[in-house]
């Protein structure tokens, strides 16, 4: 299923076994480095606003981070900054060592992949949409997924009773965002940053996506999660962006999570 | 047999704009204002045309012709930022080259290739046709680009879904393109189909009126509405081809764009 384009993957496959347990961050270099992270905003007065600035993070194969905070402390913001999509950010960032600026942005964000909070679909069928990033010109070259491959990626997630060839105009907002999701693993990038995906699903539908995340994580995937609901113990860090700041959640958080993901 | 319109004909004319303008005014309708000061308008930029139009084929010069030509462009280039809704400002080159090559080339193939006038810059043929052309590529360039930027902006989430699978910014404007170059050719392909069966568009009218051969009039404006119609093509998807950068930075994010419109009301 791996396109040609993504045989940097393949590195991140052989070194899974050392990213499973968070290496220490001296230990060896991370997949993708992110220095001096900052985002500027102009207001509608004219006005400059920093969101926040100066954020620093490193991410290693198979890690899943999580990244809490308030409501406009920019967590959204840090990831189109990451994946290069934010026209106000700005960042210092390596991806396998590479210098971000010797990758071309549409390779980049193949390779780091944002899946956006609000789920859009484009094409007629769930199978256009599914195929829809093998239209472009950077994996036009790359093998597009089977029709079998599509189809145990949908039933995996919960959508099994969804034809492939159903109109997108017909899907709930649940499956919609599932559907989405679905687009972005099916291209396997090597690091995905997923933005309140969990928003419009049930906790059932929730649990079988971030399974499906979890698996590819564990292929040697990094993954930055925003989530709406709390943790569910699938996390390897989390962090809490406050005031501009990035910083360790305290150690407590995350045994209740663990508390919380058993009792569900 | 040549028939003028002689100063009470104009007259008449003038007294059924003040009828219309009195009519709206009794109907509450507020374009009583606008319909007149249009009208003067019209009459005056229309006589000022027609005497430089007089004074150009007196002089028969082809540095005078493409002087006027050029003039014309600017002109119009002006009225198409003036027409086109949210659209943000720096866009007066690229429309500037749209005009431009755009008339260059119906004046090459419509005045040097078909019509072949003697000597070929003779300006009673080139300018009337620069003319033509220029007054339907604005309304199409203004329509396909209040479009455009309508569409970018409310495909907002699409676009960066579509960047953040690694399109380019051309592969994530492209639908808004194909949209707005679809709408701004509408009016053109209507009035192709058209033509003949209810309306007797402009130009052949007025050389029937002048006492030409319906026939050789009728040919005369297919030619026209022909290379009109695939020229609006040519410019409506040249100046969106010339202008969709101006919705991302030069590293492909997608940036919503500040209409003129915006800028001078923060600037007050």
């Amino acid at each position: 299923m791996f396109s040609p384009h993504f045989s940097p993957h393949a590195e991140s496959l052989s070194s899974s076994a050392l990213a499973s347990s968070p290496a220490p961050d001296s230990a060896r270099a991370p997949l993708l480095k992110v220095r001096h992270a900052t985002v500027c905003v102009t207001g509608d007065d004219g006005a400059t606003r920093t969101i926040f600035s100066d954020i620093n993070l490193d991410l290693y194969p198979g890690q899943i981070i999580d990244i809490t905070g308030p409501s406009g402390a920019g967590k959204s913001s840090l990831l189109t900054t990451i994946a290069c999509l934010n026209p106000h950010g700005r960042a210092e960032m390596t991806f396998k060592g590479k210098d971000a600026h010797s990758i071309n942005p549409h390779q980049w964000r193949a390779y780091v992949s944002y899946v956006h909070q609000k789920p859009i679909l484009t094409g007629e069928t769930i199978r256009d949409a599914l195929l829809f990033p093998w239209t472009l010109s950077i994996r036009r070259k790359g093998n597009k997924p089977t029709d079998e491959q599509m189809r145990s990626a949908l039933d995996r997630a919960g959508l099994a009773d969804i034809s492939i060839s159903r109109p997108i105009a017909d899907i709930s907002g649940g499956q919609l965002a599932r559907v989405s999701l679905i687009r972005t693993l099916l291209t396997h990038p090597c690091v995905l940053l997923a933005d309140e995906i969990d928003a419009a699903l049930d906790p059932v539908a929730d649990q079988r996506i971030e399974a499906m995340i979890a698996e590819q994580a564990k292929a040697g995937m990094a993954v930055v999660r925003v989530r709406h609901r709390s943790l569910d113990g699938l996390e390897t860090r989390v962090l809490r962006l406050e005031n501009g700041v990035l910083s360790a959640e305290e150690k407590q958080a995350k045994s209740t999570a663990g508390e919380k993901r058993n009792s569900l | 047999m040549k028939y003028t319109i002689d100063q009470w004909g104009l007259l008449i004319a003038l007294v059924m704009v003040c009828a219309a303008a009195g009519l709206a005014m009794a109907m509450r309708l507020h374009v009583a204002k606008n319909l007149l000061i249009s009208a003067v308008r019209s009459l005056l930029q229309l006589l000022a045309m027609g005497f430089v139009l007089e004074w150009v084929i007196r002089q028969n010069q082809w540095v005078i012709v493409v002087a006027l030509m050029a003039v014309m462009i600017v002109a119009a280039v002006q009225i198409t930022i003036s027409r086109a809704a949210g659209i943000p400002r720096g866009l007066g080159w690229p429309i500037f080259q749209t005009l431009a090559i755009t008339t260059v080339l119906m004046v090459g193939l419509v005045a040097e290739a078909i019509i072949r006038p003697r000597p070929w810059y003779a300006p009673q043929v080139v300018i009337p046709i620069a003319g033509m052309m220029l007054g339907n590529i604005v309304g199409a360039t203004a329509v396909g680009l209040t479009r455009f930027y309508e569409s970018m902006k409310s495909r907002r989430d699409e676009i960066e879904a579509m960047l953040a699978l690694g399109a380019t910014a051309w592969e994530a404007s492209r639908p808004s393109v194909l949209s707005s170059v679809r709408l701004g050719l509408m009016p053109t392909i209507a009035t192709l189909a058209s033509s003949g069966i209810v309306m007797i568009p402009g130009m052949m009218a007025g050389q029937v009126i002048a006492g030409l051969n319906p026939l050789n009039a009728a040919i005369y404006q297919f030619v026209i509405l022909a290379a009109m119609a695939s020229l609006t093509l040519v410019s409506t998807a040249l100046i969106l081809r010339l202008v969709y950068r101006t919705c991302f930075t030069a590293d492909d994010r997608y940036q919503p764009i500040v209409s003129r419109e915006t800028k001078k009301k923060r600037r007050s």
